[in-house]
């Protein structure tokens, strides 16, 4: 690694020897400005884009009720968050979501490494799951909702069947990619198969874990929002379509900000996660 | 060789009675013969080398000395037992070093004692005598990543003398590091073989590589592979680099030469360095 230096070793980008730093990481002071950069033109552009829209709104060019100015929709979201409709709404589809994941994730990753472990069962489970994950979840709706009713369960199976599918592909197919070497390392040194799958199949498995809980969770995420906007009594999904239906416009995009901002949240929590457990990865 | 008959661990650590190793290729519905009727013996305390040409086999011979390959014929016995699948005698230095990227130095070089059920703290502990003695003393949390590869070959190497194997087994172990690298790592190896004094069985397809390391070094004919010569390496030790500097150790070497290639080991005219 430090005996290897490239070619053409001048100029200023290459102010920093890599020999010189072991521990390669992120945060390096070349990076900084650019990063600042970046931030400052997406604000700009953002900010841009909503004067825009305020613009448009004011002068007429489009009709409020199609297309609400920010400063109405801020005031909305105001009066939601104050009678506390939108704690409310908000807090029902992330129980809905939450409960559904950790359910996902109960059953989805046992049942992945144990498939990427154990090529019997995956020929068991293969043909099922591929006959699921090809067909959107959603479609099951309305098979559900005649099942469990419209409430709180029916969303919680929604997001438990699309998160199980997500998590149970990218854990299968990690754990079945699991590098050879680090197999024949537990193997050569006679260890039996209940330690191998503690210190190499789980371990190694983990990055995928990550992987499969944020596509779980975007995609949770949507069959939640989905679900209430086909059937629900209360939620983010009701949300967009009770005020839709009232031509409330603002308080439409009120939800679906919110929305757009817990998406977000959640994709940048499981990245940084997934940063963290694949730091003693080779940087590519 | 060995009187004929010998069948207690008397002073042998591995002794291989006509090994054939055959290969199926299903594809092609045919076999490939990899080993053919190997006979040879690792003294304990001795270092012995195979080498060969690529594909001779000598890499099939250590995992089945390892236990990786159960499918052969003829008998292998280490200290008078039959092998049959991996055991808690042998260890095997890998040719690539196959570390857990998500354990540190310390976790990994500690890693075999583990899987031989040693608690993990323990474990530790004693790894820590290893990574002291393969020179890597203040990189214990320091992640795979973050080692060169000679280093990476120090933790490959220490996880497997950490175990206290009776037999130790390494596959090409050097093959995949630079020149530099690689001759620091050799002269590395006999320092820390005259302190163990592990009896080992070292794979190589450099010839002053196996007759710089070994007591004994067994060269084996290309495909199918088959013993042609067994040279015993009379080098005093302790070697250093400068060892290979000398006129007798070229002279071992051109030996070794002339047994592969008759007329190519003159010292007037040295084959080329095979990398």
């Amino acid at each position: 690694m430090s005996q290897t230096t490239g070619a053409g070793t001048t100029g200023a980008d290459v102010a920093i020897d890599p020999a010189s730093v072991p521990i390669a990481d992120a945060g390096s002071p070349a990076a900084r400005p650019r990063r600042w950069g970046r931030a400052t033109l997406g604000l700009v552009s953002v900010l841009a884009g909503l004067l825009l829209w305020e613009i448009a709104g004011a002068r007429g060019w489009v009709n409020r009720i199609i297309l609400s100015p920010p400063h109405e929709v801020a005031l909305a979201g105001l009066e939601l968050a104050r009678s506390g409709d939108l704690a409310r709404h908000v807090g029902i589809s992330l129980r809905e979501l939450g409960v559904g994941l950790a359910l996902a994730a109960l059953v989805g990753v046992p049942v992945g490494v144990l498939a990427g472990w154990s090529r019997r069962f995956s020929w068991i489970l293969r043909p099922l799951t591929a006959v699921f994950y090809a067909t959107p979840v959603i479609v099951f709706a309305p098979l559900i909702v005649a099942w469990l009713g419209i409430g709180f369960w029916d969303k919680v199976l929604l997001v438990f069947l699309e998160g199980f599918f997500q998590l149970f592909v990218t854990v299968s197919a990690g754990v079945g990619a699991l590098n050879d070497a680090w197999l024949r390392v537990a193997i050569a040194f006679a260890a039996r198969p209940g330690f191998t799958f503690r210190s190499v199949v789980l371990p190694g498995s983990v990055p995928y874990i990550v992987a499969g809980a944020r596509l779980a969770t975007g995609r949770g995420l949507v069959t939640v929002v989905v679900a209430e906007l086909l059937a629900s009594t209360a939620g983010l999904g009701w949300m967009v379509a009770y005020y839709g239906q009232n031509f409330k416009t603002a308080y439409v995009f009120v939800a679906l900000v919110v929305t757009a901002a817990l998406g977000m949240l959640g994709d940048a929590g499981l990245r940084r996660l997934e940063r963290q457990v694949e730091r003693w990865r080779p940087p590519a | 060789m060995a009187a004929a008959g010998v069948t207690s661990d008397n002073g042998i650590a591995l002794r291989v009675e006509n090994l054939s190793i055959t290969y199926a290729l299903p594809r092609l519905a045919s076999r490939i013969h990899a080993v053919n009727s190997v006979s040879f013996e690792v003294p304990t305390g001795s270092f012995v080398s195979l080498v060969g040409p690529s594909g001779c086999g000598k890499t099939s011979i250590l995992n089945t000395v390892a236990g990786l390959l159960p499918g052969f014929a003829g008998r292998v016995a280490v200290h008078g037992r039959a092998i049959s699948g991996p055991g808690r005698d042998r260890a095997l230095v890998f040719q690539q070093a196959a570390l857990l990227p998500w354990r540190t130095v310390l976790g990994n070089v500690a890693y075999g004692l583990e899987c031989h059920r040693v608690a993990s703290a323990e474990a530790r502990r004693r790894a820590q005598e290893f990574i002291e003695l393969v020179a890597l003393a203040g990189f214990e949390h320091h992640y795979p990543h973050e080692l060169s590869g000679g280093m990476q070959q120090r933790v490959n190497l220490a996880r497997a003398l950490a175990v206290e194997p009776s037999l130790l087994l390494m596959d090409e172990p050097f093959a995949a590091l630079d020149a530099q690298t690689r001759e620091a790592m050799q002269g590395e190896l006999t320092r820390i073989w005259s302190i163990r004094r592990s009896t080992v069985l070292f794979i190589t397809h450099q010839i002053d590589e196996a007759v710089y390391l070994s007591d004994r070094v067994v060269v084996l004919s290309a495909r199918p592979g088959r013993i042609k010569a067994v040279v015993d390496v009379t080098l005093p030790r302790p070697r250093s680099l400068a060892t290979k500097r000398t006129d007798r150790f070229l002279e071992v070497v051109g030996q070794v030469w002339d047994l592969i290639e008759p007329g190519s080991g003159t010292p007037q005219n040295q084959p080329p360095r095979d990398h």
